[in-house]
């Protein structure tokens, strides 16, 4: 788990935040089998940790271009939840975007999802096949590109 | 009707006494008016004969004198005269019937008038005219006349009064009655039934006498006071079941939020899983796997499917308790069970199980295998707390009450077996959840989350209380609160545990 560009500098990078194991493993196998480097996290502190390390180390403000083409996280985790995550993210620009992940599929919560400027957000159990689709639509695998 | 009775009552002892008086003084009265006209008329006739009694006496003699007097007696019958001498000796034939003691007057030439009995011993009036016929001699004329006529008189008088007195007690004792009853007591009658009514909660029939006196007044006050309970009670009612109406509104609202708060944590709990399997079997029928890795996605898909399993099955469990069997529970024992039933876990997660040493019983009144379960969760809680491993300490405790606010049964004193960590302890404002169907944070797949809102729901069933003093890094204390059971020792005074505050 690093913020530094790794050597397959051309692949597009996803940071991925989900506490299940299996699940994160799922959506990981899927997302490098898509052609993406993926940078896993498996509570909403390690995804915090990322992006603060990304945002806020001098050393790294000045790359270019972001280093996560696209964060795909759950919103329901131990330590921060994917929506604060979100909301916290709203001081800083030139974000990545960001593909929620909920069980609790409902009316509210997609809603603060959106306002926090969500691109997407897939309800559990959704199909593997759909999400891949919106990341692809989203940030296209570079390596293909 | 008493009051009516007792009125009339009254009334008809002061006509009585009226009357009587009357007919005491009237009677007395015209008894008093016969005896003066009695004396008066003796007098008359004694004056009448004392003057020819004297001049027979002087001209003819005293035998033709006495003779006049004998033929005086013949004529009148009403009045018996006789000729006396004031100075004859007892037994003497003119000595006087009333004797001589009372005669000093009479000797002194004052005519006197004597009340005596006669010799058949009625009343009568003796009166002496003493008659100057013998120098030497107290001579006078005897004249007795019966008081038989006055007793006769007398008699028929308080006859007649008493008739009078009994038909006029008849007459107005039975005005008095029908009137009684027609102006007092049928109006109070209907008044008590009304308020008879009134006190067993009907406030229906307004009562009406058709009358302008006091009762008609009560009638309608006693009307419009159960006109205006009638208002207050249907207020009342109105008041309650808006009251019932809104806390049933609330209630629902409550029970939505659960169902709410319940269907998001089941959909949470299921959706992962669901995913995985979902995902897992897409891979497989696709064909896109090896063989190892085909295998690897059957076996997650299984240990999802039972994760699901475990889940629902939790949750009937938690939907489907009977009542608690309540009886003696020593919560040593039940630590120490806890303790033994746990310990491979506890030895995998390399956490050691510890219990204080208790030398008394902590007796409890609680179904055994529900606290067993409960205590059971909390300490599964307190392993799973400690990934790292760790001691894992159980210890108890005692209160005298419990703390205000509390919705318990009893009110003391309370034991309790405490569960403390040193593991990751919990957010100050997590805390308040942490007994939510599905709250947890933990990594998923440890546990379900249902694990302290069953603990607590037991608990909560017994009367007692659970009590979570924790620090984020330090660790967490749960303390399970139960009643003493009642033959208990009392002996509990110890600290409370040492544990992470």
């Amino acid at each position: 788990m690093t913020t530094k560009p790794s050597p397959m500098g051309n692949l597009a990078r996803v940071l991925l935040a989900e506490d299940d194991e299996e699940m994160r493993a799922l959506l990981a196998r899927a997302l490098r089998g898509d052609g993406y480097q993926v940078v896993e996290c498996p509570d909403g502190f390690r995804l915090l940790e990322q992006l603060n390390a990304l945002l806020l180390s001098p050393e790294v403000l000045c790359m270019e271009p972001a280093p996560f083409d696209l964060i795909v996280s759950d919103i329901r985790m131990p330590g921060v939840t994917g929506l604060s995550v979100l909301e916290g993210l709203q001081l800083f620009e030139d974000l990545p975007p960001m593909i929620l992940i909920t069980a609790l599929g409902d009316e509210a919560t997609h809603a603060a999802a959106r306002r926090w400027g969500a691109v997407a957000v897939f309800d559990k159990p959704f199909d593997l096949d759909d999400l891949l689709a919106k990341v692809r639509e989203i940030a296209p695998a570079r390596s293909r590109s | 009707m008493k009051v009516a009775i007792q009125l009339v009552s009254v009334v008809m002892a002061g006509i009585v006494l009226l009357l009587a008086v009357e007919a005491y003084l009237s009677v007395r009265h015209e008894t008093e008016l016969y005896q003066t006209d009695m004396r008066h008329d003796a007098h008359l006739l004694g004056q009448a004969m004392k003057g020819p009694i004297a001049d027979v006496w002087h001209a003819r003699g005293a035998q033709r004198a006495l003779e006049l007097v004998g033929d005086a007696n013949r004529e009148e019958h009403v009045v018996r005269i006789r000729w006396v001498w004031l100075d004859a000796a007892p037994g003497d034939e003119f000595y006087p019937r009333v004797g001589l003691e009372k005669l000093g007057s009479a000797v002194r030439g004052r005519e006197v008038s004597v009340d005596d009995r006669d010799e058949e011993g009625h009343r009568c009036l003796r009166t002496y005219v003493p008659v100057p016929v013998d120098p030497r001699r107290p001579g006078a004329l005897e004249l007795s006349e019966s008081y038989s006529p006055l007793e006769a008189y007398r008699r028929v008088t308080i006859a007649r009064k008493l008739g009078t007195m009994g038909v006029l007690l008849a007459g107005s004792g039975l005005a008095v009655v029908l009137l009684g009853t027609g102006l007092i007591a049928r109006p109070l009658q209907r008044l008590i039934e009304k308020v008879r009514r009134v006190g067993q909660g009907d406030l229906s029939g307004p009562v009406f006498l058709g009358r302008k006196d006091e009762f008609g007044e009560l009638a309608s006050a006693v009307n419009t006071m159960c006109e205006q309970l009638a208002d207050a009670r249907e207020a009342a009612r109105r008041e309650t079941s808006a009251r019932i109406a809104a806390l049933e509104q609330l209630r629902h609202a409550d029970r939505l939020a659960t169902v709410g708060r319940l269907a998001s944590g089941i959909a949470h709990e299921l959706g992962t899983p669901l995913n995985v399997v979902w995902a897992r079997a897409k891979l497989i029928r696709d064909g896109a796997l090896g063989p190892a890795e085909t295998r690897d996605s059957a076996s997650i898909i299984t240990s999802q499917s039972e994760r699901m399993t475990t889940t629902i099955r939790q949750l009937l469990d938690f939907a489907r308790r009977s009542p608690p069997e309540m009886t003696e529970v020593d919560l040593r024992e039940v630590a120490h069970r806890t303790v033994e039933l746990l310990a491979p876990l506890a030895h995998k997660q390399a956490v050691d199980l510890h219990v204080d040493a208790a030398e008394e019983p902590v007796m409890v009144r609680a179904d055994s295998k529900r606290i067993d379960q409960a205590v059971t969760n909390l300490v599964v809680n307190a392993i799973q707390a400690m990934p790292r491993g760790g001691t894992v300490e159980l210890g108890f405790a005692r209160k005298p009450a419990p703390p205000p606010g509390k919705p318990v049964l009893a009110s003391g004193p309370y034991l309790a077996v405490t569960v403390c960590d040193h593991g990751s302890g919990v957010a100050r404002e997590d805390v308040p959840c942490l007994f939510e169907p599905f709250f947890t944070t933990k990594d998923v797949g440890e546990g379900t989350g249902l694990g302290l809102s069953i603990a607590d729901d037991i608990i909560h069933e017994h009367g007692g209380w659970i009590e979570v003093t924790s620090e984020p890094g330090v660790g967490s204390c749960f303390s399970i609160y139960l009643p003493e059971h009642p033959g208990g020792n009392g002996k509990w005074p110890r600290p409370e545990r040492r544990g992470v505050r």
